[in-house]
């Protein structure tokens, strides 16, 4: 019940900044309702950093004060701008039969994720070791949190940003304690959100139930339900990256500048869920130049509205790096290092690696089947504005091996087999909806 | 010879590709979507079954942590290897449980020093190592110690320490 509070207050702050935006143009509802809750609950995040960030430790009335403010701003800002346009305040919800079965044929996913997670309540490794270790310092450290950057506590990964755990922070506030509920729902809800934006963004391309398909494909694969419930900050990463994908493409479709915004905002607010979140984010910011600029559809107003607010939704990420990050102690420069050489011999192992975990069956087969549906729709998938996703991925996992490369400071082996898994379950939501709209969607659709 | 999949002006999904309908093979795409989805779900359910037991080495620090209220940072020593995993995940998962005390690792120079050992003869070689003396010891064999000799040890519950 305390979770639900905290959702709601979270939920509600998100739907009426959007709501908005939703003054000038059409948002779907059930966007307007997925986008609330994400990044609503970024918001809240996003309130109590500013509260670290001023107040100098965790302070329960300064999180408050913060929420207030940002409420009887919303609400303003919607009483002017509906007051103006005489517009109806709240979305009308449409009776679309095809998004209600899909619901509720998705919400079947959270069974066995409910289950398990009653017998996995502390998550996997870097949950207790980084996520929720963070939360906890955040949480019980006063004004001695900053020790969890302290250079000895490197094991914890110090340098990575912190989102989930300033998620986890925001709901134990209504618990008054580190319950381990907070981290298992907002697993558990991430995980529903990005299986509900990829049917979503697929429905509406398509307009049929098969948009469900990817989305059970994906989230009822028994290592991907085990790694949706470990409370590590993988999830939050591939809900905010696949939505700013998918609403990057329909911005672009549309026209629509308040779109455009969403897709910032979530790209911004991805910059905070880790380092490779950060990388993202800048990668897809560079894309977005020519994505939105390149004639003929040209469109300076997307593009200061997408840049516009993935700048404001990034700024704990890059206040975070201008005085908090500290320096990666876990890094070797294996091109400069006598000692720890980065050699020819890593780079094969690390595509033997990246082979190996592609054609292992613990994905069950999906990578075979989307290098299939890739075959099926190779044209389709670099056209019509899905080549920013080919373009991103290549640039991402490009990345991804050069730093597996060069870092040497970690034995390679070890290292590909405790992180390769997780990287690519981050991005794989993404390259499923990608595979799936490329071949489902109608050929004629721009 | 058609390569495109705008070829077709109809509605329909019918794609030519180098002559040959790919509307089977999507199809056939979907029907392996499904099997995969059958398949899944099936190995989901048969993991599911079984009832885990819940196993977290960081409860074996539990009842550690309210002397060390007032401390932001103290020592943790083991005689287990700390570069294998077994080890590892205990000293991670002791960070975890008293967070946000940071655990110094293998560094007894602080006022107050946690011993995992692996028996009692390890523990007592680490206290008479370190010229610690044991303040507490819970139920899993772990010690909380303190290297200030004039630490007030009335409330000490680790008598029953022997080789």
């Amino acid at each position: 019940m305390n979770y639900l509070i905290s959702l709601f207050i979270s939920s509600l702050l998100g739907f009426l900044g959007l709501n908005v935006l939703r003054s000038q143009t059409r948002i779907d509802p059930i966007l307007h309702i997925i986008a609330s809750i994400g990044l609503g609950l970024a918001l809240s995040a996003q309130i109590i950093f500013y509260t670290l960030f001023i107040v100098g430790h965790y302070n329960p009335t300064a999180l408050w004060i913060g929420h207030g403010i940002v409420f009887v701003i919303l609400i303003a800002a919607n009483f002017f701008v509906f007051k103006k346009d005489h517009a109806s305040l709240f979305p009308k919800f449409p009776s679309d039969q095809i998004a209600w079965i899909g619901f509720g044929t998705l919400s079947l996913i959270l069974i066995p994720l409910w289950r398990e997670t009653h017998f996995y309540p502390f998550g996997g490794w870097d949950a207790w070791a980084c996520w929720n270790l963070k939360a906890k310092f955040i949480f019980l450290g006063g004004d001695n949190w900053k020790n969890m950057l302290d250079p000895s506590m490197w094991r914890s990964n110090n340098q990575y940003p912190f989102l989930l755990p300033l998620m986890n922070v925001w709901g134990w506030n209504f618990y008054k304690n580190p319950s381990v509920t907070v981290p298992i729902l907002n697993a558990i809800l991430f995980t529903f959100l990005t299986a509900s934006i990829m049917f979503w963004g697929l429905k509406r391309s398509i307009k049929d139930i098969r948009s469900i398909i990817p989305p059970l494909v994906f989230f009822t694969i028994p290592f991907v339900n085990t790694l949706s419930i470990s409370q590590y900050s993988d999830i939050v990463l591939a809900f905010y990256l696949l939505g700013c994908f998918v609403c990057l493409i329909y911005a672009r479709e549309e026209k629509s500048v308040p779109i455009a915004i969403i897709s910032g905002l979530l790209c911004g607010a991805m910059s905070f869920t880790k380092t490779e979140g950060t990388l993202a984010c800048l990668l897809i910011s560079g894309l977005s130049v020519p994505f939105l600029l390149k004639r003929p559809n040209q469109s300076w107003p997307l593009f200061i509205g997408f840049l516009t607010a993935a700048i404001l939704s990034a700024m704990p990420a890059i206040l975070f790096q201008l005085f908090w990050a500290t320096q990666n102690v876990s890094f070797t420069n294996g091109l400069t290092s006598v000692d720890h050489p980065a050699t020819f011999v890593r780079l094969k192992v690390i595509v033997m690696f990246l082979i190996a975990e592609l054609t292992s069956w613990k994905w069950n087969g999906l990578w075979f089947l989307l290098g299939g549906g890739l075959f099926l729709g190779w044209k389709k998938c670099f056209k019509n504005g899905l080549t920013i996703i080919p373009i991103f991925l290549s640039i991402y996992v490009t990345a991804a091996i050069a730093h597996y490369f060069i870092n040497t400071h970690y034995e390679i082996v070890w290292w590909l087999g405790t992180t390769l898994n997780r990287i690519l379950y981050a991005i794989l939501p993404l390259i499923v909806w990608w595979v799936f709209t490329a071949i489902l969607r109608h050929p004629d659709k721009k | 010879m058609c390569l495109n999949v705008e070829c077709q002006p109809s509605n329909k999904t019918t794609i030519n590709y180098m002559n040959i309908s790919i509307k089977p093979f999507k199809n056939f795409f979907l029907g392996c979507c499904l099997v995969l989805i059958i398949v899944n779900a099936f190995q989901l359910f048969q993991k599911l079954s079984p009832q885990h037991p819940i196993y977290f080495s960081g409860l074996k620090f539990s009842g550690l942590g309210e002397i060390l209220e007032q401390e932001s940072i103290i020592g943790y020593v083991s005689d287990l290897d700390l570069k294998e995993a077994g080890p590892l995940a205990e000293y991670e998962q002791a960070q975890y449980m008293l967070a946000p005390v940071v655990l110094d690792v293998m560094n007894p120079a602080h006022k107050f020093i946690i011993i995992n050992p692996s028996n009692n003869t390890a523990a007592l070689d680490k206290l008479k190592e370190f010229n610690a003396r044991p303040l507490l010891r819970n139920q899993f064999g772990v010690i909380l110690a303190t290297t200030d000799q004039s630490f007030p040890d009335k409330n000490s519950k680790a008598e029953n320490l022997q080789p």
